[in-house]
């Protein structure tokens, strides 16, 4: 790559590393903070207002220890890498096939393309889903979350956008030589759009880590079936005050509530985090092209 | 299978031929079933759920119970007295998000395509995207104590242009700024991951062909790099603009208290407040499907909009 | 006592045999739903024998059989603790399960979901057997009409106990029926006004520093009584976080809409909030004169900076947690507490509170005699309580299951927990709580907690280890106030209420179903208007005088002010000819 060192270069790039530092001490500042309150002692975490850069009181490990003896943590664990490994499986796979689906020029194409923007736009509302997958029995299983949660359009039209994108002349060659579509997709475009799919693997991934709804919904009954984020949910929001309010309940400020939802912020978030390095090996610069040129 | 003499036409425009097409593509379709029996079940049967919208919904009575009301909850809902307001603030926190927002993630995607350091920029990636992972709980509560009287982002606005000493989130001026600013922190990383996969996958040899020509590194960004990502970056505007009526309302109801209801108030707050005091299912569903409908009517238009200016659409 | 003995005797032997039979058959599964017919309660229990209620031993009761097992399903909201995931493990319903010979199976909904799962509930008709009402925000009476409910007064005569507290107490049969003569839900029966457990506290200590120990409120009083004491109160109050060197202080904390739940404060200007009643009339309390003055007097306590400059974005602290950096760091002067903060229960390494509770201040300058402050009516019945559904197979064995809660027995167990005795066999929850030895027992005559509980000086809070999630008898609580400054401080904080001739409104009210959607539809626009501006008025954003009062006035009653109140008095007027 021909490089010119000019003045205007260097200046740019001082500018660049700097703002890219700034804004990653700007994006930690969150996460940072929560960290350092879930090492807090829980009384001493009451008094403080405003960003915490090291741990509050004595530094300890007790608001880890509640978290974790809660045995329900282990099943949530379990249960996610279930419902998340299912998404990323499956639903990365019915995207991927539904973009190129939609990507080939057919005559039907505007109508599919349609037929599935349309399910983005309008829902029918929480009684009649539930309703559906009541009859189908799902309710109360894990298909309840895995099934619903495999097909999103929003990403259907991405992966559709990125097949577009590529220029034509891989397919008629491939054509040339006789491949049937699904031949043509998977050993000559899929992997040109390996970037795609691995960011909507990742969208998929996140999306079903974080959810906890659905759970909430068709899960009622089966707690062992529960995701992790479910669980967390059930820590940070203790909806006492309507029991306060009707008089069978007496608030008792927990000390250590306040700790324990930071641990729990903590437990759930920092393994999502960690899945990016692994995608972000498919974003390498510059996909070799190789077997056309013209 | 297909004759060698019809791959001339296989490249070009389908044919307005009916059966020529089912036999050229019948295999394309029949990939696509599966996806339309899962869209049918889980999207399009729990449709007739809409009717709700145009009944005094009842859930004992069910679906073919309930009374028939018509446009009753429609007019309900737009007679409301503060309908307008939640109107404008939710196009303007929503079209905000999305001509500030997207631009803004675009340029660090590009930014980040200049770090040659590959190790600073991984960790840099990583660190942009954190803050989406942390609850919005706790980003509201951040925001909530940085904008009080004497917090940090006051305290900063006081000293640089002078603004008056107040708590912010009860100046109903601010709430556009601090909501906007609060999503770009969680959402600027998160969202660029999309373009910088559409970077990483513009060819080398375009821009090696560019440098031969000469041109400085921004020229390359303007005439190489944004053309190629161009269809990624009209996908996602058209896409966000359908979605302009429902994202964010987690966090704004968070952060907004009923002092500056006339900025911060949206339309699913607001039904969300009225459904506190009782079950309004069919008060929920008509704004539902008025949400739909404006999106739909944006989706639409902005499609027709890219395909006229930019020539690429999403259908 | 001699009665409690046998009862106790009784009951053991049930268990004793009860545990023999069980041992035959093998599944001790506490999940299994499967009728295992075990031996206990082969004898018809005959349902009064409990019922230690003076001079009623003769209720004709109807016979319940309970030698078959059955399955009850109950919705309730989530009580997520440390020791059981469900409900359904709780000692008190394990206790009746084994003695009913029952399984009460509970179906709690993730916290923050309890519409979402009640409106499903309903609409695929998939519905257990009872049902909590609190958290149901349609109307009841609807759910009766929709078929749902069962009216619980057809069955009475399976309830013997509650049969005889309806016919013993008139207040009681008002809110317990409602306007056709139904009882939809059962709710619950204090037997004594609830402890109060939380109010305005202050920090007296911080006074006793400023004023080296010589307070002298000019009132006159020991403790600060008028509006005129808390002017005198609060500017030492600012002075001292201000010498403090602290960068974020608040002498006084007022909840986010500037106008506290129960009505504190701004009872003490002769005016309440929202609907009361007075001799049977309904009224508002925010559109009177005394209120005017409470946002005049708050707005001159903003200016001066005594009150928290960002109280109104605090949307999110429930209004009994006023911000913790605040109160718990020491930078508070006066805020709404709770019993646990009082005395020194808030001290921490070099922080030493003297945390004491405050009546409401009367605004003497203007008039005000305390005979207008309406105190937090502790209610002593419950509101929606537990609604029987038309799908439970067998009504009468489940209500009279119900019934025993309403017995002095069932209210103890509701209230206190078990005792030793009580426990059921294979029951290790209460060991793991460290409550082996039950949760009380009696020396003699005294009522003792187990000093691990939380009211005994323990840890365990008490809502874990009893059952008054369950409808029924709420006991005499004195028997919580084993700390002195615990009585003084219920003492402070009802101050008034023998003076007061304002009431809350009961909440056994019940209006036709559109009255109710019209009066709910005006009460969110009238919220949403005055949460938003009141705090405007107190902050000074917009300015308080005569003009922009008429103004606020009308826009009251351009909400439908005159139309709620109008419902409401019907309503009430219902209520009181019950």
């Amino acid at each position: 790559m021909i490089e010119k060192n000019s003045v205007g270069r260097i200046a740019f790039n001082i500018f660049n590393y700097g703002f890219m530092i700034a804004l990653s001490i700007v994006c930690i500042i969150p996460i940072w903070h929560v960290l350092m309150a879930s090492l807090s002692d829980p009384r001493a975490l009451m008094n403080v207002s405003g960003i915490l850069l090291k741990p509050i009181g004595e530094a300890t490990l007790n608001g880890y220890r509640l978290v974790m003896k809660n045995s329900s943590i282990i099943t949530g664990y379990i249960n996610t890498i279930i419902y998340v490994g299912c998404a990323a499986v499956l639903g990365t796979l019915f995207t991927t096939l539904a973009g190129f689906v939609l990507s080939r020029k057919t005559k039907l194409q505007k109508a599919m393309t349609i037929l599935v923007l349309f399910t983005m736009m309008f829902s029918g509302g929480l009684i009649p889903s539930f309703m559906v997958n009541l009859k189908l029995g799902i309710v109360n299983t894990r298909w309840a979350i895995i099934i619903p949660g495999m097909i999103n359009a929003y990403y259907i039209i991405i992966m559709k956008s990125s097949f577009e994108q590529l220029p034509s002349s891989y397919e008629e060659s491939a054509k040339l030589d006789g491949a049937g579509p699904l031949t043509i997709m998977v050993r000559i475009l899929m992997p040109l759009v390996k970037a795609t799919v691995a960011v909507v693997a990742m969208f998929t991934i996140v999306l079903q880590w974080n959810s906890w709804f659905p759970a909430s919904i068709y899960l009622q009954k089966r707690r062992d079936l529960w995701p992790l984020q479910l669980f967390m949910r059930e820590i940070l929001v203790q909806n006492d005050t309507a029991q306060i309010l009707s008089g069978t309940d007496t608030p008792n400020i927990d000390l250590t509530g306040n700790l324990v939802k930071y641990c729990v912020t903590i437990v759930g978030t920092l393994p999502i985090l960690c899945i990016y390095p692994f995608v972000q090996k498919y974003f390498v610069k510059g996909v070799t092209l190789g077997g056309v040129k013209g | 299978m297909e004759r060698i003499e019809k791959k001339e036409t296989a490249v070009t425009a389908p044919k307005s031929n009916w059966k020529w097409d089912f036999r050229m593509n019948w295999s394309i379709y029949l990939l696509f079933v599966p996806i339309l029996i899962y869209l049918i079940i889980f999207h399009y049967l729990p449709m007739f759920g809409i009717v709700m919208a145009f009944q005094d919904f009842n859930p004992v009575k069910g679906f073919f119970g309930s009374e028939f009301v018509g446009l009753k909850n429609f007019i309900d809902f737009f007679s409301n007295p503060s309908f307008l307001q939640i109107l404008r603030n939710t196009l303007v926190i929503s079209l905000m998000g999305i001509f500030l927002g997207m631009p803004a993630s675009i340029l660090l995607a590009l930014l980040l395509n200049e770090i040659y350091l590959l190790k600073f920029k991984k960790v840099v990636q990583t660190i942009s995207y954190m803050p989406y992972f942390v609850s919005t709980v706790v980003i509201a509560g951040l925001v909530i104590e940085f904008v009080s009287t004497n917090g940090v982002i006051t305290n900063l606005l006081v000293s640089i242009f002078g603004i008056e000493r107040q708590n912010l989130l009860t100046n109903a001026g601010y709430f556009w700024g601090i909501n906007f600013f609060s999503d770009l922190w969680q959402g600027l990383g998160y969202g660029s991951i999309i373009y910088i996969a559409a970077i990483s996958g513009v060819s080398q040899e375009q821009h090696e062909a560019a440098a031969i020509d000469g041109a400085s590194r921004l020229k390359r960004v303007w005439h190489v790099t944004l053309p190629a990502i161009r269809p990624t970056i009209i996908t996602m505007l058209v896409m966000r603009m359908g979605m302009v009526m429902t994202v964010g309302f987690d966090k704004i109801l968070l952060l907004y208290n009923p002092s500056i209801y006339e900025t911060a108030d949206v339309v699913s707050t607001h039904v969300a407040r009225m459904g506190l005091n009782r079950m309004q299912y069919s008060y929920s569903a008509a704004a539902g499907l008025f949400n739909s409908v404006i999106g739909t009517t944006l989706l639409i238009a902005s499609n027709m909009l890219s395909r006229k200016l930019a020539d690429t659409s999403i259908y | 006592m001699k009665k409690k003995k046998v009862t106790a005797l009784l009951l053991s032997c049930i268990m004793v045999l009860g545990m023999f039979a069980a041992c035959g058959s093998e599944s001790t599964d506490k999940d299994s739903t499967s009728t295992d017919s075990t031996a206990a309660g082969s004898e018809e229990i005959p349902v009064d024998s409990d019922n230690s209620m003076e001079g009623n031993a003769s209720v004709d009761a109807k016979e319940v059989d309970y030698s078959e097992h059955e399955t009850f399903t109950y919705w309730l909201y989530s009580t997520t603790n440390d020791y059981y995931a469900s409900y359904s493990d709780n000692p008190v319903v394990q206790y009746l399960n084994e003695k009913f010979n029952v399984t009460l199976a509970f179906e709690q909904p993730v916290s923050g979901t309890e519409q979402d799962s009640l409106s499903l509930m309903f609409g695929t008709g998939e519905y257990t057997d009872v049902i909590n009402l609190q958290q149901y925000t349609g109307s009841i009476a609807q759910l009766y009409e929709d078929g749902i409910l069962v009216d619980i007064a057809e069955y009475l005569d399976y309830m013997p106990n509650l049969k005889n507290l309806i016919e013993t107490d008139e207040d009681f049969a008002r809110s317990i029926y409602d306007d056709e003569g139904r009882i939809l839900g059962l709710i619950d029966y204090g037997l004594s006004d609830t402890v109060t457990w939380g109010g305005l506290v202050y920090r007296r200590d911080i006074l006793d520093t400023m004023t080296g120990g010589n307070i002298a409120f000019p009132s006159g009083n020991d403790t600060p009584t008028t509006i005129e004491d808390w002017d005198y109160m609060l500017p030492l109050y600012k002075e001292y976080f201000e010498n403090s060197g602290m960068m974020e202080y608040a002498p006084l904390i007022i909840p986010a809409n500037g106008i506290f739940y129960y009505g504190e404060l701004q009872s003490g200007f002769d005016c309440y909030h929202y609907y009361y009643a007075e001799d049977d009339k309904v009224k508002y309390g925010i559109t009177e004169d005394g209120f005017y003055n409470y946002l005049a007097k708050l707005n001159e306590w903003y200016e001066a900076g005594y009150i928290y400059k960002d109280f109104a974005s605090r949307t999110s602290d429930p209004f009994y947690v006023p911000n913790t950096a605040l109160t718990y760091g020491g930078a508070a002067g006066i805020w709404y507490g709770t019993q646990g903060q009082l005395a020194d229960q808030m001290s921490m390494a070099g922080l030493e509170f003297d945390v004491q509770p405050l009546s409401t201040p009367l605004d003497t300058e203007n008039g005000a005699s305390g005979k207008d402050v309406v105190f937090r009516a502790t209610s002593r019945y419950g509101f929606g309580g537990a609604g029987v559904t038309t799908v439970c197979e067998n009504i009468p064995k489940l209500l009279s299951v119900l019934d025993y809660l309403y017995s002095v027995e069932g209210g103890r167990l509701r209230s206190y927990g078990l005792t030793a005795e009580q426990i059921p066999a294979d029951y290790t929850i209460y060991d793991s709580m460290g409550l082996e030895d039950g949760s009380y027992w009696f020396e003699g005559d005294k009522f003792m907690w187990n000093p691990n509980t939380a009211p005994g000086g323990g840890t365990v809070e008490q809502k874990n280890f009893c059952g008054y999630r369950m409808s029924g008898l709420g006991m005499n609580d004195d028997l919580y106030l084993l700390k002195d400054y615990l009585a003084e401080a219920d003492e402070v904080w009802t101050a008034y209420d023998s003076v007061s001739t304002k009431t809350l409104l009961p909440d056994a009210l019940s209006y036709p179903a559109n009255e109710e959607s019209t009066m709910k539809n005006n009460d969110v626009s009238l919220t949403d208007y005055i949460n938003a501006t009141v705090p405007k008025f107190i902050m000074g954003t917009m300015e308080l005088n005569e003009s922009t009062w008429e103004e606020f006035k009308g826009q009251i009653t351009a909400y439908g002010i005159e139309e709620n109140l109008r419902i409401q008095q019907e309503a009430y007027d219902r209520y009181l000819s019950r």
